[in-house]
């Protein structure tokens, strides 16, 4: 306990000889880099940061890939790894004592939740297929993530948020409701980039929500 | 106000026929030449060259042609860096390369500006209407006569429309004192410059009116 | 109202170029690589044959307006060296604003876009959907 408050105050005081020097530069590493994990609604990256990163995530699995379900394949990949990090965090953030297993709720806490950490706002809808029983849609009008994204005519079937759906995916799969998760631009009006994330769940977790009905 | 940096007049060749500049720092050309032609000369005595008074083209300077066909039409004592220059060569080739590019730049911009005009409409000519162009420190008005007679004249940018005054340098001052002019070489094949001191005086006399007065017509 | 742009990159190669009205010609592609190219070598020419009195504060940055009898061109280069020039009507005096606006649409929707190569022409929807939506705000 001593040798911490210690360090603290030595960071204290590290603090203050910056303030000195350079009161904005301080001030900003207060923001991004002294910020408590816990504290979710204000740490905030600049999407145009984000926008080059993404892009050259784009570009370089391009290049290694042979073709555009190759190239979706490998961004639902990248997204699945940043979505069980996601995952651990936002459990972490929420301080729920119990994880989601049923569906509806894993569909909830991922509209909800995870798109607030993630984008800042909910998902703008939830819906379940008038097809089929087992499948589910987010939809998203304006993702922020493919804000800056064209694609060239020759790939009009790829969807570059193949990355927001492996992310889904890894989170579904935590709650124990394993999906197969892809994505699709489904321009509406004035909304050129709305993308539907469809949840297609896995046999055993429907069979598992029909014995939980019967169940009750 | 109107601050008037040059003038260039273009015959159908394609040839500087006359150059006059009023207000002018020096050339970055003509700069770039004589500090290469100081280094190569090795002279350093550039303070004692006797002291033009009058430009060369203004009859007491044609001797330094000699035998050089056309006489000068530039002019050799805008500064004694430049004068140095001059003096090694019968003509101010700084100053000629500049005419060069003049002529380029507004050649070219008269073309594209034709060719947004219309695609497939008469490419000789200024059917575009090319008048002007402006960068941050000068611009550079551009007329051509019927006959393809090209007046360029380059202002401070505040002076947007030289138009009329080029209009009217051609009508009633080139073709009055210079085409007019009996001794005027109009053989059409071969270009001549303007050595008409009656001409250069009227040009002068007007530049500095436009100049004083406040607004241009 | 802006009649047509134009985006030159930094060695002359024309990387966009977009007719908004029929006022002036539409030109082919390979005049249009042509009006770029000349119009790169008169910007850069056009600064060194000043005839203004050298001030060491001042230089000169190259063509900034153009005009003609029926419309006018405005040029905008950014720092970088890329060149935006806007054909617009003669009641446009001053179009740095709109140009500069172009710049910004040009580096979020052209280069934050994965797909777009640099110094290469740009072909990218949402590009040419936020372009058409400031010039017609215009």
């Amino acid at each position: 306990m001593a040798s911490q408050s210690q360090a603290q105050a030595q960071a204290q005081m590290h603090a203050q000889s910056l303030m000195k020097l350079d009161n904005k530069t301080s001030k900003r590493s207060n923001m991004l880099l002294e910020q408590n994990v816990s504290r979710p609604r204000r740490d905030r990256v600049g999407l145009g940061a984000f926008a080059f990163l993404f892009a050259e995530i784009i570009r370089y699995s391009q290049n290694r890939v042979l073709g555009i379900q190759d190239l979706e394949a490998k961004l639902n990949e990248i997204g699945q790894r940043v979505g069980v990090r996601m995952f651990e965090l936002s459990m972490w953030r929420e301080k729920t004592v119990h994880r989601e297993m049923r569906v509806l709720q894993t569909l909830v806490f991922i509209n909800t939740v995870v798109w607030r950490a993630l984008f800042d706002k909910q998902a703008d809808s939830l819906e379940r297929s008038t097809e089929n029983d087992d499948e589910y849609m987010i939809t998203d009008n304006e993702p922020a993530v493919l804000k800056y994204i064209s694609v060239p005519k020759e790939m009009s079937s790829f969807s570059p948020g193949a990355f927001i759906s492996g992310i889904v995916e890894a989170i579904a799969r935590c709650c124990q409701c394993p999906a197969r998760v892809t994505s699709h631009v489904v321009p509406a009006d004035g909304l050129p980039l709305r993308t539907v994330i469809l949840l297609k769940f896995d046999k055993e977790v429907m069979d598992r929500e029909k014995r939980l009905e019967a169940g009750k | 106000m109107v601050v008037v940096y040059t003038i260039y007049i273009f015959d159908r060749h394609c040839e500087c026929i006359f150059y006059t500049e009023w207000n002018r720092g020096r050339s970055p050309l003509s700069a770039e030449r004589s500090a290469a032609a100081a280094t190569v000369g090795g002279r350093s005595d550039g303070s004692k060259e006797p002291a033009n008074t009058a430009h060369a083209v203004d009859g007491t300077g044609t001797h330094l042609s000699g035998d050089s066909q056309r006489p000068l039409v530039w002019p050799t004592t805008a500064n004694s860096t430049a004068n140095r220059v001059s003096l090694e060569s019968p003509r101010n080739i700084a100053m000629e390369e500049e005419a060069k590019l003049v002529y380029g730049v507004a050649f070219s911009t008269r073309n594209i500006i034709n060719k947004l005009n219309s695609k497939d409409g008469p490419q000789g000519g200024n059917p575009g209407g090319f008048m002007s162009f402006a960068t941050n420190t000068y611009r550079l008005h551009y007329y051509e006569s019927p006959t393809g007679v090209k007046f360029i004249l380059t202002t401070d940018i505040a002076a947007v429309s030289m138009q009329p005054v080029l209009e009217m340098i051609y009508r009633n001052i080139y073709v009055e004192y210079v085409v007019k002019n009996p001794l005027f070489n109009v053989d059409p094949h071969t270009s001549s410059p303007i050595e008409n001191d009656y001409f250069r005086a009227v040009l002068n006399n007007y530049i500095r009116e436009i100049s004083s007065t406040t607004t241009v017509a | 109202m802006i009649h047509a742009l134009f985006i030159i990159n930094r060695s002359g190669g024309l990387i966009y170029s977009k007719n908004f009205t029929q006022q002036v010609a539409q030109l082919s592609s390979n005049e249009a690589l042509i009006f770029a190219g000349t119009f790169h070598g008169i910007h850069a020419l056009a600064s060194r044959i000043s005839p203004a009195p050298k001030r060491d504060s001042v230089k000169d940055t190259g063509i900034q307006s153009i005009d003609t009898k029926n419309f006018r061109i405005h040029c905008y280069q950014t720092p970088t060296g890329i060149k935006f020039i806007a054909v617009t009507d003669l009641l446009q005096t001053k179009l740095s604003g709109a140009l500069n606006k172009a710049y910004t649409l040009y580096c979020d929707y052209a280069l934050k876009n994965p797909f777009y190569n640099l110094e290469m022409p740009i072909r990218s929807e949402m590009f040419d959907t936020k372009l058409h939506q400031l010039v017609q705000s215009h």
